[in-house]
């Protein structure tokens, strides 16, 4: 390592750990007024560094995260291979259990009009988590999800009449995403026209309780998903020309791959 | 700076065991950056936060099949959050944010003093920062603006730390050398304090 270079990252070091810089300094007297000239431009970087996370978001994902560590203890190793092999009859089981359960289930009623931060609204997304699981086909688990996100942009719209913005565009966020993921070849035009429109609508009540802000986020979204869609149906368009017509069905085509490799 | 610090061996057993106690101390030490490193690379804070909260539910999932095998655990788990990012550009068709629209494009949540303070010195510095390598670029970004050491950023790009080293110094300066060029001659860095 050069000797500036050494010297820069003992100074780099002792401001990380809160040490004294002038020790370090003294050794390099001779590189001191350009040692401090890079350190105040390493701490005037730090000045681009993004804000800190909200308080709510924080408990928020700090809680769900322990929620999925107390599902994976709960079910040991050797009980997930077994869990794989009997999963047929397992899903067929819960599939009567959770019918009767559903049909049957006050709790799940009234959770429905729940919005998030509601003690029920958890249930109701549990449940929603329940019947995706027990949909093995993956065109009406598709659908299952299309429902689901409508639900989440009906919940935006009443945040967004509550002035609760954030959320509101959070919710918008995951319904662009799920319509721009899931919308199948045959119906994207209709999708995007309908999703569209739900959009416009949230940036409209967003706009009118004042929160511009909010409301210009949700137009990115909709320019986003426009573009998404737009892209997909492309893809349709050409996939149905190589094929004569016979485009894949399992609305696959904007379906991330494997995210994180570890 | 306080640069994130390493789990030590006894925490990362614990929490591969997912003992909710050390999975709760990891996520206490590394939400923030986690959090920055995302938001500064998608630019807005709901994305943001949808993304960041998925890295911690991987780290989850993955956590009890890891092995340090050299890499430190912060460069595993950015690891994490990098791919999550670029998945999402890819289904959404979009382009890596650049710098200058990460950090200026606050969405509705930006702190309204954060943006008063968005000073023209800020905006020299993000220009520069734009001119230099892309090399150079990545390593300025994780080792001065998400704050990771150069172990980490040597992990977490499959570097050497050696290379990391001298990555930062010509980085350093040939963004020294940029604005210093770009600013009148009484303000230059070194020469008299800044803004």
């Amino acid at each position: 390592m050069a000797e500036m270079e050494r010297a820069l990252d003992e100074c780099l070091s002792a401001l990380n750990d809160g040490r004294a810089l002038q020790d370090v300094l003294r050794r390099h007297a001779g590189r001191r007024v350009d040692l401090i000239s890079l350190l105040q431009l390493s701490l005037d970087l730090g000045q681009l560094r993004p804000p800190a996370p909200q308080i709510t978001f924080r408990l928020r994902a700090r809680n769900r995260m322990l929620a999925r560590a107390q599902r994976g203890r709960s079910l040991p190793r050797r009980s997930v291979n077994l869990a794989r092999r009997l999963r047929p009859v397992l899903v067929g089981a819960a599939g009567v259990a959770a019918a009767v359960a559903l049909s049957a289930g006050g709790l799940t009623t009234a959770a429905a009009g729940t919005l998030p931060g509601e003690p029920l609204y958890q249930v109701k997304t549990a449940v929603e988590g329940i019947e995706l699981r027990l949909t093995p086909d993956s065109q009406a688990r598709a659908q299952l999800r299309l429902e689901f996100a409508q639900r989440r942009l009906h919940e935006a719209q009443r945040l967004a009449q509550l002035g609760r913005g954030t959320e509101a565009v959070r919710l918008a966020d995951m319904y662009a995403t799920t319509v721009s993921a899931d919308a199948s070849d045959r119906d994207v035009e209709a999708g995007r026209k309908a999703a569209d429109e739900e959009l416009r609508r949230l940036a409209g009540t967003l706009s009118a309780s004042g929160d511009r802000q909010a409301a210009s986020t949700v137009d990115r979204a909709r320019s986003h998903l426009d573009q998404a869609m737009a892209n997909r149906q492309a893809h349709h368009g050409q996939a149905a020309g190589a094929t004569g017509g016979h485009a894949a069905q399992d609305g696959g085509g904007a379906q991330p791959e494997g995210a994180a490799e570890p | 700076m306080g640069a994130l610090k390493t789990p030590d061996e006894a925490l990362l057993r614990r929490a591969r065991a997912l003992d909710p106690g050390a999975l709760a101390e990891i996520y206490e030490r590394y939400l923030d950056g986690i959090y920055r490193y995302v938001y500064a690379r998608v630019g807005h804070q709901a994305d943001a936060e949808d993304l960041t909260e998925q890295v911690f539910l991987k780290m989850v999932d993955a956590i009890p099949g890891y092995r340090s095998r050299g890499i430190p655990f912060a460069s595993w788990l950015y690891r994490i959050a990098h791919n999550l990012v670029v998945d999402r550009y890819r289904r959404a068709a979009r382009q890596t944010l650049e710098l200058h629209e990460a950090v200026e494009d606050r969405g509705p949540y930006a702190d309204p003093h954060g943006r008063v303070e968005f000073s023209e010195q800020r905006r020299r510095l993000i220009e520069a920062v734009q001119q230099l390598t892309p090399d150079q670029q990545q390593v300025i970004r994780l080792r001065f603006i998400d704050n990771l050491e150069v172990g980490q950023v040597a992990g977490l790009l499959r570097r050497r730390p050696g290379a990391i080293h001298a990555l930062q110094h010509r980085a350093l300066n040939s963004l020294l050398r940029l604005l210093r060029a770009q600013q009148p001659a009484e303000e230059r860095v070194g020469g008299g304090r800044r803004g």
